[in-house]
């Protein structure tokens, strides 16, 4: 026992570190789409929530809007809005959908950013650096991407931890449909689970295509399809999820109509 | 254009409006020049329209060279022109609506935004969707071509708008006007909301995907 080499031990650590990496993704893709409970909390959750919304330029904002228009703010009383540096439009933006999610429970009163109302909870808005500035070059866009994707996952590390619904536990639900941002917050929230900050059943992310998409995916879109990571990936054209299931064997994306209105 | 105004439909006593947008973030001078054609002009004082108003963008400084004052005078509609509103267009897209007693149904001639198209086909207006042919990505053009597919909308080109026998815009023109019962938006999506969707994802109801579970294993106990 005693001449076990330095690199004996290294080896072996990273070994072991590697296999149950491997095991770790492998439990976390089998519970992607698939309804993985927290093991504390009775079915159906009766609780409060915590969810994240990815909110993009102009367009996807605006449709982010109608999407969210049945959000109950009673049930989920922690509501944290992403957006990317320079877009400084979208946080009137969120203040719009707040307006739009608190009217029926606030007497026209919308709470403003980091107040806590007593039946509608609390908003807030976080900024995260653009991944991809216009006219940037290759390499310096792999790095600003790579800062983005740190910054996400710090985003939502700090938003767990002042989260209303409980101290230091992540979000329950993220919504996004389709800025760049999007693909940078999901994939943030798949590696936090990977190395086991979070654990599987938090986070679970809802992509929706955007409205104007009628035969082919986004660029965001296209990403996170193949990449897997998303619990639930809707579109909201039939053609759209037609083209993508083929012959249906196996439903990568769902399809019920528009969810705009 | 002044030529044989008496020849034309009667200046109708109700506002009739039409509104003209070229969106907010491309530039889309095509359909500024398109609009401002000899055929579509005639086309929009022969519908009647007694106001007509341009979301000029960009272009802004192009309508005035394309449309000076002194032409403008000559046309059987007031014409109001802006580059943005930055409130948004509803209150200019209400303003095309039919309401008994004060205005006829107007029309809409939007580029391809999904923005704009929505907030159209929710006030019921007649809508016409112009893609613009100079945006690489062009889905754009996808999404006209469905709407007017599946009735909520109508297809306008602006690839011959200029000419002024057989219009493409001035027929799209005709074709929205002549739409008696445009399909009204919002009767048929009433599907399972995002709403439903977040609360299926943290636990707070049972989805579907998980009664097949509950099935499936009830099955295989049996």
């Amino acid at each position: 026992m005693a001449n076990l080499s330095a690199l004996q031990v290294i080896s072996t650590g990273i070994a072991i570190v590697f296999v149950s990496g491997c095991v770790r993704l492998f439990w976390l893709f089998l519970s992607i789409s698939r309804p993985v409970r927290d093991p504390r909390i009775k079915y159906p959750k009766t609780g409060p929530s915590h969810m994240v919304v990815v909110l993009g330029s102009g367009g996807h904002t605006a449709e982010m809007m109608s999407l969210l228009r049945d959000v109950d703010p009673t049930k989920y009383i922690h509501r944290t809005y992403i957006i990317s540096s320079g877009d400084g439009f979208s946080s009137d933006r969120a203040f719009d959908i707040e307006t739009k999610i608190q009217s029926r429970h606030n007497h026209g009163n919308v709470s403003s950013v980091g107040e806590v109302y007593p039946a509608t909870g609390k908003w807030e808005v976080k900024i995260v650096p653009r991944a991809r500035k216009i006219h940037q070059s290759r390499w310096t866009t792999a790095l600003s991407s790579l800062w983005c994707l740190i910054s996400c996952m710090a985003t939502l590390r700090t938003s767990s931890i002042t989260s209303i619904v409980s101290p230091f536990d992540y979000p329950d639900v993220i919504i996004a449909n389709g800025p760049a941002t999007a693909v940078m917050v999901v994939l943030a929230s798949f590696l936090l689970k990977l190395f086991g900050f979070a654990p599987i059943y938090k986070m679970k992310t809802i992509y929706v295509e955007s409205w104007a998409r009628v035969k082919t995916l986004s660029l965001s879109g296209k990403v996170l399809l193949w990449l897997r990571i998303c619990d639930k990936f809707v579109v909201q054209w039939e053609e759209l999820a037609k083209n993508i299931n083929q012959d249906g064997t196996r439903r990568k994306v769902e399809w019920s109509g528009f969810l705009v209105e | 254009m002044s030529g044989n105004k008496e020849e034309r439909a009667e200046k109708p006593k109700s506002r009739k409006q039409c509104l003209i947008t070229v969106g907010a973030t491309a530039t889309f001078e095509q359909l500024i020049r398109a609009t401002l054609s000899v055929s579509v002009v005639e086309k929009l004082m022969e519908k009647g329209f007694s106001h007509v108003s341009y979301q000029c963008g960009d272009s802004f400084a192009l309508f005035n060279e394309l449309l000076p004052e002194e032409r403008e005078k000559q046309l059987l509609f007031k014409v109001e022109k802006f580059a943005f509103k930055p409130k948004g267009l509803g209150e200019e897209i209400r303003k095309c609506k039919k309401v008994d007693g004060q205005s006829e149904e107007g029309l809409v001639i939007s580029h391809a935004g999904a923005g704009t198209i929505l907030d159209v086909m929710r006030m019921g207006v007649p809508l016409i969707v112009v893609p613009n042919p100079s945006l690489l990505d062009n889905h754009q053009s996808e999404l006209a071509e469905e709407l007017e597919r599946q009735g909520y909308a109508t297809q306008g080109g602006i690839k011959y708008a200029l000419l002024t026998v057989k219009s493409d815009l001035a027929d799209a023109i005709d074709i929205a006007c002549a739409m008696a019962k445009k399909k009204t938006w919002g009767q048929e999506n009433k599907v399972k909301g995002v709403a439903t969707m977040m609360d299926e994802a943290v636990g707070a109801v049972h989805s579907p995907r998980e009664e097949e579970d509950l099935s499936l294993r009830l099955d295989g106990t049996r």
